[in-house]
Formats: structure tokens, sequence, C-alpha cells
């Protein structure tokens, strides 16, 4: 394994640059390693996949330059090593983007008030741009069905979970007319975007991107996990009318409420089988955490959401 | 409950032998709330548990599996909303244990945001809930 220094002297070596002046690990999500670099007065992130990630790092990169030339604000790529082993494992360096990515802090700073109220129709602004690049160099994203890839994920958790059984056959009962696929972010909430005091900076985290329908991405920000707290449902920002009227008017797709809450059901039935994987690996001793044994109570939480969501009656 | 209870016991034998930081001051609220979750638990258990196993065995089944199969095989596809509306019950119980806050609605925060800015004609606001299920 590469050490810091090691990793400072070959990073100084890939980027051609003067000696690195910062190197931070930042996070560590399931498949990759975040740093933060300066080197010759530039600030750059550094992603690097973790050892056994399966993740298509190259169709990604490729999916951040579609995605930019659509006008979308995204990180700009400084490396692809996607295809490189100069860092032991793929890689990616981008420019850093200026911005808050904390949610709670961009709902309730007073430092973000003016973008609170800019931030409705940037995101509106950023999906529309999303979905409408073209697909045709993303051909290798893919364009699984996600009813169906739900329901092997649900099989594959063991337990019997009736509510989430209804769901899933609720969805399949009241499909909606299908759209021709588009680029989907596939997390576009709060905690994925960068936000400065004037507004939205930057759209991160495109490792879940696929094709589908547009519908997903506005519906997915509406899910309860991604309000933080607030009592407006989509992206703890604004109502849902408002987000699909914004939507509308940066030249995204008209989607009608049903529409949205089929793919809020749906949203809201994917987190709640994210949270039984995540408490699973607590539970197989992977990681020793009370903090991940107890998500697995909250996954009823989901099970509520979805109810009140199918409840035919306001609740 | 057991693994629960394993969790945090796992836990505060390794931070007891830690020094105090804000790390451990965190995971010791996280722990503190795992043994509030027991608690309510332990007190409402048996109700809960016969609660639904009646409810269960008012719509045909004798557990969860028996349910969850049945549904999946579309038995149920006439009568999904009276499914929905009688394991609301139970959840609310398992939600009631697990984070009761969750059962109310949401603080709308001071600041109204996006109020502006939005284009006219689609600004009605009706209940979410009362949308018509999309056409299939």
């Amino acid at each position: 394994m590469i050490q810091h220094a090691e990793l400072a002297s070959r990073l100084q070596a890939v980027l051609a640059s003067g000696p690195l002046t910062r190197l931070e690990r930042l996070s560590s999500g399931a498949s990759r390693e975040t740093w933060r670099l300066e080197c010759d007065g530039r600030q750059l992130i550094l992603q690097r996949l973790r050892r056994g990630a399966v993740t298509r790092l190259d169709l990604e990169v490729r999916v951040l330059a579609v995605a930019a030339v659509a006008g979308v604000p995204t990180p700009r790529v400084v490396l692809d090593g996607s295809r490189s082993d100069a860092l032991e494992r793929p890689f990616v360096i981008v420019e850093a983007i200026a911005g808050e990515s904390i949610a709670r802090k961009i709902l309730r700073d007073d430092a973000f008030s003016v973008a609170r109220r800019q931030l409705p129709r940037q995101i509106a602004q950023a999906a529309a741009r999303t979905h409408a690049a073209p697909i045709t160099e993303l051909a290798a994203l893919s364009d699984a069905d996600q009813v169906e890839s739900l329901r092997s994920l649900l099989d594959g958790l063991g337990d019997p979970h009736p509510v989430f059984e209804i769901a899933l056959r609720w969805l399949e009962l009241h499909r909606p007319a299908p759209r021709p696929n588009v680029l989907v972010h596939g997390d576009l909430r709060l905690g994925n975007l960068l936000v400065t005091p004037s507004g939205l900076s930057g759209v991160l985290d495109w490792e879940l991107s696929h094709l589908g329908s547009p519908a997903e991405d506005l519906a997915w920000m509406c899910v309860r996990a991604w309000r933080f707290g607030s009592g407006l449902p989509a992206a703890g920002l604004a109502t849902r009318e408002q987000m699909l009227a914004h939507y509308a008017a940066e030249g995204g797709a008209v989607i009608s409420l049903a529409e949205l809450r089929w793919w809020e059901v749906l949203g809201t039935l994917k987190w709640g089988l994210i949270c039984i994987m995540q408490s699973q690996t607590h539970l197989r001793g992977l990681v020793q955490s009370h903090e991940l044994a107890i998500l697995g109570r909250r996954v009823c939480e989901n099970e509520w959401d979805i109810l009140q969501l199918l409840s035919p009656v306001p609740a | 409950m057991l693994e629960i209870v394993q969790a945090v016991q796992q836990w505060w034998s390794h931070a007891a032998t830690q020094p105090a930081s804000s790390r451990r001051t965190f995971d010791i609220q996280v722990a503190v709330n795992a043994l509030d979750i027991v608690q309510r638990e332990l007190l409402d258990f048996a109700r809960q548990r016969s609660a639904h196993r009646s409810r269960l065995a008012g719509l045909g089944h004798a557990d969860d599996r028996s349910l969850a199969n049945a549904i999946r095989s579309g038995a149920h596809d006439d009568n999904l909303e009276e499914l929905a509306a009688v394991l609301r019950e139970s959840i609310r119980d398992k939600v009631a244990v697990a984070n009761p806050r969750w059962l109310q609605s949401d603080p709308i925060p001071a600041d109204q945001s996006a109020s502006h800015n939005v284009p006219a004609p689609q600004r009605a606001a009706a209940p979410h809930n009362a949308a018509a299920p999309p056409t299939e």
C-alpha cells in the first residue's frame, strides 16, 4: 500500500507539478477514497477507487465531460487516471469547486439565505440540463429497469418485508407511461451539491449515473431522508409543485405530481433497502458500530413513508 | 433487541479504554439513543407482537413471510390499499419504538425559501397525497 509521502511524490509525477503543498484525506465512501491536494497554487481533488471496487471510473469521467458540455456545473477533469496504475488503482483528479456540501448548514445557516432562494431553480436547471445531454456516447451506462433491480435487491436481503412487497407490487401495477431514456444523475440531492452563499456551484458524485426516466432524479431529492428535517419536500428547499414548475421552465419535461409520486415511492423503497444493507454490514461483523446497528431499526421509517405515500387519504 | 445491546456493550468496552474526545461524546449520545430504543421496545414488545399477529390473522396469514409471498404472487392486487391501511398500524408501532419523532410531520423552517421566482401557472399546491394515481 502506498504511504502518504509516496502518494504525494507519485501525484507530483503524474501531474508534472511542483511539490504538493497539501495532501489531506477527506472521506472514504463505499467504493472510493477522496483526497484534497494543492500544488502550484491549484486546489485539486483526487478520487481513487478502493481495492476491489467495481465502479467504471472511465465511464464516470465520460459522464462528467458530457454533463459539463450540457451546461451542468461539474468539476473540470484535470487528469483522467481511470486506466492508469500510476497510483495503484484507477483514479481521477479534478479541480476543486468552492462551496459547502453539508445539507443542514445549507438549509439553516444565515450565510445561505440568498442561496436558498436561488437553489430550487438552479437545481431544476442542473437536472434539466443533465437530462437534455446527448447519451450516444454513454450507451455503456446501465439502463436496467429500476423496479426489477429493487426486487432482486430485496430478494438478496433474506427477511420478509411485507410493506416493501406492497410497494413493489404497487409500482408494478401503476407504472407511468414510459419516457425515452435520458442521462440520470442517480443521487441528486443536498450532500452531493456544492453551494456558495450565492447559490449552486457544483454537482458532484456521478458514480450512480445511469440511463432512465428524468422523473427519477426529481423524486429522489423528495425522499424524506434528503429533506434533512426540513418541512419542504423537494430537497428540503421547495414544494414538489415548485420544483416541477422550475424544471419545466428550465426546459425539462412536464412531469405530473402523480408520476413524481410513483418515483418517490420507488426512491423511498430504494433508500429503505440501502438502510437494511448497511445495517447488515454491522450484523455480519464487517464493521463494528452501534450507529449502524440502530440504522436497521430505522428501516421502518421508510416503511412508514411508503404507506403515507400510498395512502388514499391525505395524511 | 439483542443485537443493539451487544453492539452498545462491545462499543462501550472498547470506549472505556479510550481518552475523552468529541467523537467519543458523539458515540455516547448514539449509545444512549440505542438504549432508549431498547427500553421502548421492552415496554411494548408483547403488545405489539400480539397486535401484529392478529392483524396478520385478519388478513389470512400466519406470519410476515406468508403475507410477503402472497403480495408478491399478486394474490392481494385487489386489496393492496386495505393491506396498506392494516400494516400501517404495525409500522406505526415500530416507528414509535425506533424514532417516535418520525411520526410527526417535520417542522417547516422559518425561511420559506423558493416562494419567489416560481413560474406562475403551476403554482397551485394540492396536497401531494391527494394526487390521483399515475396513468397505467
